[in-house]
């Protein structure tokens, strides 16, 4: 499995650690600063390149035609949308998804045939996941400077927090609830949110807050008889 | 009597790619494996375009290499020296050699270079630029004879 | 006709102000309001400080009611978004986008954009004008002529 990754910001970044654990998957990330692209290569090594991912000729040096998977990250639309057209009408590559940072552009790249995402780590690490279904681990998203993490977590039956509304909960402190995804779809979520099993949660959680925040969201575990 | 550093070197990384470089890099690291018992590790990396896979097989690049390393490893036998040779793929020959040396847990790595002057102006090359910035051992750099002189 | 024009660089102004001349109806979009300055005061259209490929401004500029779209800004990318925005979005009928880079220029052409690429009409120009007396021909062998590249060693 080859996976070109186009922008090594944060997402970008973070996608890249998570995949290149797996075995026989190879990324390259492209990155347009050469600075950002020379101090990402410190950090991770040769799969990072300096180019312009939207670049046809660049793109064929990367071996666009054999990717499968081109994810289009950056912080450009254009960018994107050119990068992601790009990949799927001139290297036929099976499967394209692009990062739309102006929510507004989201119905042209619907209609355009563009699978996108608005929001973060969270929702594009899902896609990925639907993409690669042997990879069953919900991958989390460390920001190593402020401590904090993004993760994902899927509302359980007879949890704590089930059937009650965010004004209700006693969240720890610096937990924030980015986004709430029901049958509905993706929301920004409101005191009045009300959280319902099935429903996955995005949030940013101070790591020492991570293991209460998960055990609101799930179920309790059996009481054991004295 | 000041200590010889060299004396706690027990191994030496040689990265070859058949040069006249990286010949003298391998002599002095025989001379100093015979004078210090020191392993020489020799290393030929074929540096795999991303247009095909890293694992792919090359076969006239495998052959080339095998003929490089033949080559390396009958020269250190000439000094005297037993070598091992090994062969990786990579995308980056600089990354496959700090790789290479963390992984052997080299004492020493001995690069050479070639007098490059791929824009008209010498070069140091990135590959070598990159050894010798992230390389944990000590690197030491043999530069070809420059052209004009020889 | 109604036409909004992104990008008010030499070919945007002179086209607006041509256009302008001949009766339409003309908004010139730029996100460099200096970029203006380039417009002779004869030119009566409208000016609007903003980015074609933003929604907002393209609503403030008569999209939904233009018969002509035209991107020249700078950069391929936003006149590739702004371009297939105002055709798919807004329906516009004709839409009219400069790519520099001849390969994207070819690829959004099948992908239903007009394109046009003025590197390679330049390509060719220059490549015409080598060609006029007749020294140089088609198909002369790779260094058949002239000096041998000077080597590097």
């Amino acid at each position: 499995m080859y996976i070109i990754v186009s922008g090594g910001g944060n997402v970008g970044y973070g996608i890249a650690l998570e995949l290149q654990q797996l075995p026989d998957y190879e990324v390259t990330i492209v990155e347009l600063s050469a600075n950002r692209a020379s101090s990402l290569r410190d950090e991770i090594g040769e799969m990072v390149v300096h180019g312009d991912g939207s670049e046809i000729a660049f793109l064929e040096t990367v071996g666009a035609s054999r990717a499968d998977l081109v994810i289009a990250l950056t912080a450009d639309d254009g960018a994107n949308l050119v990068t992601a057209q790009v990949a799927r009408h001139w290297f036929k590559v099976p499967r394209v998804i692009a990062r739309v940072n102006d929510p507004r552009n989201e119905p042209l790249f619907r209609k355009l045939g563009v699978d996108s995402i608005v929001s973060a780590s969270g929702a594009v690490m899902a896609q990925i996941e639907a993409t690669l279904p042997e990879h069953t681990l919900i991958p989390l998203m460390a920001l190593e400077s402020a401590g904090l993490q993004i993760v994902t977590m899927r509302v359980q039956e007879g949890a704590e927090v089930a059937g009650r509304n965010l004004r209700d909960l006693q969240f720890p402190s610096g937990v924030l609830i980015t986004i709430v995804i029901g049958p509905d779809g993706a929301e920004t979520p409101s005191g009045d949110t009300v959280l319902r099993p099935g429903h996955e949660i995005i949030a940013v959680v101070p790591k020492d807050a991570e293991d209460t925040l998960r055990a609101m969201v799930t179920a309790p575990l059996p009481e054991e008889d004295d | 009597m000041a200590v010889n550093p060299l004396q706690n070197v027990s191994s030496i990384l040689v990265p070859v790619d058949g040069t006249s470089a990286c010949h003298t890099a391998l002599a002095v690291a025989a001379d100093i494996a015979k004078r210090h018992k020191a392993h020489i590790h020799l290393l030929y990396v074929i540096q795999v375009p991303r247009t095909i896979a890293l694992d792919a097989t090359l076969e006239g690049e495998l052959q080339r290499a095998e003929e490089i390393l033949d080559r390396a490893e009958r020269i250190a036998e000439g000094y005297g020296v037993a070598v091992a040779g090994e062969l990786v793929q990579a995308r980056q020959t600089g990354h496959a050699i700090v790789d290479e040396a963390v992984e052997r847990n080299v004492d020493l790595v001995i690069l050479g270079i070639g007098y490059n002057r791929p824009y008209g102006r010498f070069e140091l090359g990135s590959e070598a630029k990159y050894v010798l910035e992230h390389a944990s051992a000590p690197v030491w750099l043999i530069r070809d004879e420059e052209p004009s002189a020889q | 006709m109604r036409v909004v024009i992104m990008g008010c660089g030499r070919v945007g102004a002179g086209l607006a102000q041509q256009l302008f001349r001949e009766g339409h109806d003309v908004t010139i979009l730029d996100t460099d309001a200096f970029a203006f300055q380039r417009l002779l005061p004869k030119f009566q259209g409208r000016r609007l400080h903003g980015s074609g490929t933003d929604d907002r401004t393209l609503i403030e500029a008569g999209i939904e009611n233009a018969d002509v779209f035209v991107a020249v800004a700078s950069g391929d990318n936003r006149n590739i978004l702004a371009s297939q925005k105002a055709k798919e979005m807004y329906g516009v009928k004709r839409v009219v986008t400069r790519v520099k880079d001849p390969l994207r220029a070819e690829l959004f052409e099948r992908l239903g954009l007009e394109t046009f690429s003025p590197t390679k009409v330049g390509i060719e120009l220059a490549r015409d004008a080598m060609m006029r007396d007749g020294t140089m021909r088609d198909g002369t062998v790779r260094g058949e002529t002239g000096a041998a590249g000077e080597g590097t060693r």
